[in-house]
């Protein structure tokens, strides 16, 4: 969104030291309201946006009075085309950005230096696309209650199986800012993996805020996301739930009924840095909590420099074992030996690909095509 | 001592492979935990009730035991 200077007419940006308006070139320092005008501000209620479409991806633009837009925030291209008028609700809450962008891409650049099995030009790579875009979230308030029956494994053994017991709880409990996103665009795995964000920095929707960043508005309404967000909070309940049975092992829920009431729901924006860069002609997008600056995504890795690793690591390890297990063969069988080591071998190549599998997912987020179209070329 | 080799390797090998995808997975994939229960609940017990346990008010909290039949009696709220 771009401002104009009352006295340079230069665009002016929301500054996240000085928490006001500021002119680039003049430097002037303005409050919102002697920016954002009474009349513009009560027409706020719901606000009247142009919608664009784009002839090359057929993304819709949204752009309000105060804006001005010159490209397609999707695919970059210049190619856009006024669409219609369309009223939209205005967010109720924002939370604006803490982090600068000197702050995030800082933070980026020391988890990639810190990644591993990264190539060193990765580790110093120039992050030229960089831009904070307000993202829509719900954020809902919660109360849930539930009737559960549990059963758990009792250390005792009963007919050749593990006795069972059955647990009993009933309980309830309030959800406060369970957050959601509300972008279509934006891979709902991905963008869970942004929160916690501190609601009680949150401050009342005010345009100015906006000032500098890009503004997505809500494309997945409220009701779409209800039953998501109802999924996260059973899901959080029940594993707490479990946690409470203290006396017995593999607990798991048999059944339960539970009741929800949804307190209150708003639409909010909160901040994100996007940050993008290419290794191997492959695109990876990373995101910074604009508040908290927690970073989310996964850095390049290189399986060669992996598996070479992992070789040389394998026989630095293996040495010093050889030398143990000369020593442990009086103590056991040969057999027995084999059979032990065999197992554990499987066990650790099994947690291993469980580490790999989690990281490859991760990877897969981060270079979606999707996510890239999101943040790229705004 | 070929039967202690053999072990050995087998062991090493593995046990590098864990660590090492253990520590990509550290130290690649970043921001991995995503909301939970702590950040949207946990809180609450500073100014719910003290019996409160876990962020959860526990109304009811019983252990049926052994019960074969635990639908016996049992009524959901």
């Amino acid at each position: 969104m771009i401002c104009k200077c009352p006295n340079c007419g230069d665009a002016i940006t929301y500054s996240i030291e000085d928490k006001s308006l500021k002119c680039s070139s003049c430097k002037s320092s303005f409050d919102s309201n002697s920016i954002i005008t009474e009349a513009l501000w009560s027409q706020l209620e719901t606000m009247d946006f142009n919608i664009y479409k784009c002839s090359t991806c057929g993304a819709e633009i949204t752009v309000n009075d105060v804006e001005a837009a010159t490209f397609c925030g999707f695919c970059g291209q210049p190619t856009i085309i006024f669409d219609r008028v369309s009223s939209m609700a205005k967010p109720q809450k924002i939370i604006p950005f803490k982090v600068t962008k000197e702050e995030a891409e800082k933070l980026l650049s020391r988890r990639l230096k810190k990644s591993f099995y990264t190539k060193k030009s990765v580790k110093n790579i120039e992050l030229d696309k960089v831009c904070g875009i307000y993202v829509p979230f719900w954020v809902y308030d919660i109360d849930y209650s539930s009737s559960v029956l549990l059963s758990g494994k009792f250390p005792i053994i009963i007919e050749k199986k593990l006795l069972t017991r059955y647990f009993r709880r009933r309980g309830k409990c309030s959800f406060k800012n369970v957050t959601f996103d509300a972008s279509k665009e934006l891979e709902n795995h991905y963008s869970e993996r942004l929160v916690p964000f501190n609601c009680k920095e949150m401050v009342d929707f005010d345009i100015s805020y906006l000032s500098g960043f890009y503004a997505d508005c809500y494309d997945e309404d409220q009701d779409t996301s209800e039953y998501s967000v109802l999924n996260m909070v059973k899901e959080a309940y029940n594993s707490k739930i479990k946690q409470s049975v203290h006396t017995a092992f593999q607990v798991k829920i048999e059944y339960d009924v539970a009741s929800y009431k949804i307190k209150s729901a708003y639409y909010a924006l909160l901040p994100v840095w996007f940050l993008s860069f290419s290794d191997d002609d492959i695109n990876y997008t990373m995101m910074v909590n604009g508040q908290t600056g927690k970073v989310v995504g996964a850095t390049p890795f290189v399986k060669s420099n992996f598996n070479k690793f992992t070789f040389l690591s394998g026989v630095a390890i293996s040495i010093p074992l050889i030398f143990l297990i000369n020593l442990i063969t009086d103590y056991f069988t040969k057999f027995n030996l084999f059979i032990l080591i065999t197992l554990f071998s499987i066990g650790l190549i099994f947690i291993g690909k469980k580490f790999l599998n989690k990281l490859h997912e991760s990877l897969y987020y981060t270079t979606l095509h999707k996510t890239k179209r999101f943040a790229n070329n705004r | 001592m070929v039967f202690s080799i053999v072990l050995g390797l087998g062991l090493g090998f593995p046990l590098a492979y864990a660590l090492n995808s253990f520590f990509a997975y550290k130290y690649n994939d970043c921001g991995k935990h995503k909301g939970n229960f702590k950040h949207f609940a946990e809180k609450r017990i500073k100014y719910t009730s003290k019996k409160s346990e876990l962020g959860i008010i526990f109304e009811e909290s019983r252990d049926l035991g052994e019960d074969s039949n635990p639908w016996d009696g049992y009524r959901f709220h």
